[in-house]
């Protein structure tokens, strides 16, 4: 494994730093923790947080800025932040509403939040959250509260934004986070696994002529493992699965995340991109917007995620709402 | 030696850090069969900030002992690890009565039992969901049996050890209900809990330990 890196040991810290050192009138770090937020809290608005483990790049600490998030606590990689990290996280930004978040739904995330919501809870900062769990290949419909969250937060955070921006309180951000949720859906597929820096080999074995489907960005094994199949084929087994699981209709109108899960390039993008919008005419769903790009990677890993949001008129237009952050613009 | 002082139970997780703290590339190893093959990382990370922690000088009570130890490992893991891990010695030090300065065996039979209720609070999983509870519950009620006998602290634990192990070893034949590999099914069959195997390794440690008193 060749990485450009010191001590992978140092590897998060170094990469905040990194971030922070770029963009130093928007960010700055939170002492003592992995944690970087928006040089001075914003006035009159409930702050967002978000956080997970390191690795699913730029996810989170590349979104923070006007009209997205307020800060972010970063884990090791693939490791859920702990309580702690979270807290001072979650009091760097506090301007006097309190501090809204999504998580990631995965024990670890789900854990360290739910501590760190009590010992903010404890000081008397109002905190609320929602779990993402977006990815459709990881429990079924009847199980969806079990589905991990992946590439979808980006969206979420996007909406959920603009919305605090603009003064949306905790009640209004929980019912328009619950809103993108209900209608998100993402899968991905993998060629070649991820690697975590400090282990040095990818997380698991791929044949070269076998590919995985459904699995998550933490470079867990997938639900299932075929043989590499042309893009068309990936494509219409992905869209088939998300379209089929909310299900999107006729005449629903959404956005569509083409995400590059870390190696693959962006022609390889284009080609997925191009057969999923096709694949929507095709079913007669309208598209308002795509976004396609690197935005929640798992490691170094050859693959793809797709996600579809939803929308309506008050979605299309927090979705619309400018935004701007190091890693995503709008 | 029936009773262990909190000099003595330091030592004791000193081992016990040590013993997890060796085995950090096969946790690694254990964990990429069903999870993201980083399991042994954070244990490390964690039992290694313990037992510096625990290098120090006196710890006044079995209380801010094992509260230090919890306290330590949340704030160095991360991950469900580092909650499920630290709420078992957090757990475990809230339930003591105040004051304690040593454990005997039924002592120890209770804080272990309160660690793992604080567990299964946290974490709302319950044992056959293949995690760690699937090794730490058998080696609890042995705790508890051995306790009610009036047996050894060296023959309790070496109970307990076996039991932990037979626990982690069932693991290979369920199918995870909570944690990462919750979403493999079938595929999460024939291997292990890494959590699980963290448990018999702790057990196993704490057996070790005895024995060599």
């Amino acid at each position: 494994m060749k990485k450009i890196l010191n001590n992978p040991a140092h590897l998060v810290p170094e990469a905040l730093d990194g971030l922070v050192a770029s963009h130093p009138r928007l960010l700055r770090r939170v002492e003592g923790v992995t944690g970087i937020v928006r040089r001075n809290p914003v006035p009159d608005k409930v702050a967002l947080i978000a956080g997970g483990g390191s690795g699913h790049e730029p996810l989170f600490a590349g979104f923070i800025g006007d009209g997205l998030l307020d800060g972010v606590c970063s884990g090791s990689y693939f490791t859920s932040p702990t309580p702690e990290c979270i807290l001072k996280t979650i009091q760097a930004v506090d301007s006097g509403r309190g501090v809204f978040y999504p998580i990631l739904n995965y024990a670890g995330d789900v854990m360290n939040f739910d501590v760190a919501t009590e010992m903010a809870e404890e000081l008397g900062i109002q905190v609320s959250f929602l779990y993402i769990a977006d990815d459709v290949a990881s429990a079924p419909p009847e199980r969806a509260g079990d589905r991990r969250g992946i590439a979808g937060a980006l969206l979420l955070a996007k909406i959920l934004g603009a919305a605090a921006r603009e003064g949306a309180d905790h009640a209004a951000l929980a019912e328009i986070g619950a809103k993108v949720n209900d209608g998100l859906r993402s899968m991905g597929i993998a060629l070649t696994a991820g690697t975590i820096p400090s282990a040095g080999k990818p997380t698991f074995e791929l044949p070269a002529d076998q590919m995985e489907f459904g699995m998550g960005i933490h470079g867990e094994p997938g639900i299932q493992r075929v043989p590499l199949q042309p893009a068309d084929q990936i494509v219409t087994a992905m869209m088939e699965r998300i379209l089929a699981d909310r299900p999107y209709k006729q005449g629903d109108r959404v956005c569509l995340l083409v995400n590059n899960l870390g190696a693959t390039t962006y022609s390889e993008l284009m080609v997925a991109a191009g057969k999923a919008i096709s694949i929507l005419d095709a079913a007669g769903i309208a598209i308002h917007h795509v976004e396609a790009g690197t935005y929640c990677t798992s490691s170094d890993m050859s693959g793809l995620s797709l996600s579809l949001l939803r929308l309506d008129d008050q979605l299309e237009r927090l979705y619309d709402a400018p935004a701007w952050s190091p890693a995503y613009k709008r | 030696m029936e009773r262990l002082d909190v000099q003595q139970l330091a030592h004791l997780l000193t081992a016990v850090a040590d013993a997890i703290c060796a085995n950090r590339d096969f946790l690694c190893e254990e964990d990429g069969k069903i999870g993201d093959g980083d399991h042994g990382f954070t244990m490390y990370s964690g039992f290694d900030a313990l037992r510096s922690a625990l290098a120090q000088p006196d710890f006044p009570t079995a209380n801010a002992l094992f509260a230090a130890a919890g306290q330590t490992l949340m704030n160095n893991m991360g991950g469900a690890s580092g909650i499920v891990f630290s709420s078992l010695f957090s757990g475990g030090a809230k339930a003591l009565p105040p004051d304690t300065r040593e454990l005997d065996l039924a002592a120890i039979a209770s804080f272990f039992e309160a660690g793992q209720a604080a567990i299964m609070k946290r974490g709302k999983a319950a044992p056959g969901d293949k995690t760690m509870l699937d090794a730490l519950y058998p080696a609890v009620d042995s705790l508890r049996q051995s306790a009610d006998r009036a047996a050894t602290l060296s023959e309790a634990f070496a109970a307990a050890a076996t039991a932990a192990e037979q626990g982690a070893t069932a693991t290979r034949d369920m199918i995870a209900r909570h944690g990462r590999a919750k979403s493999l099914g079938e595929r999460a069959l024939g291997h292990r809990d890494p959590g699980a195997v963290s448990v018999q390794i702790l057990f196993a440690a704490i057996r070790d330990w005895i024995a060599l008193q």
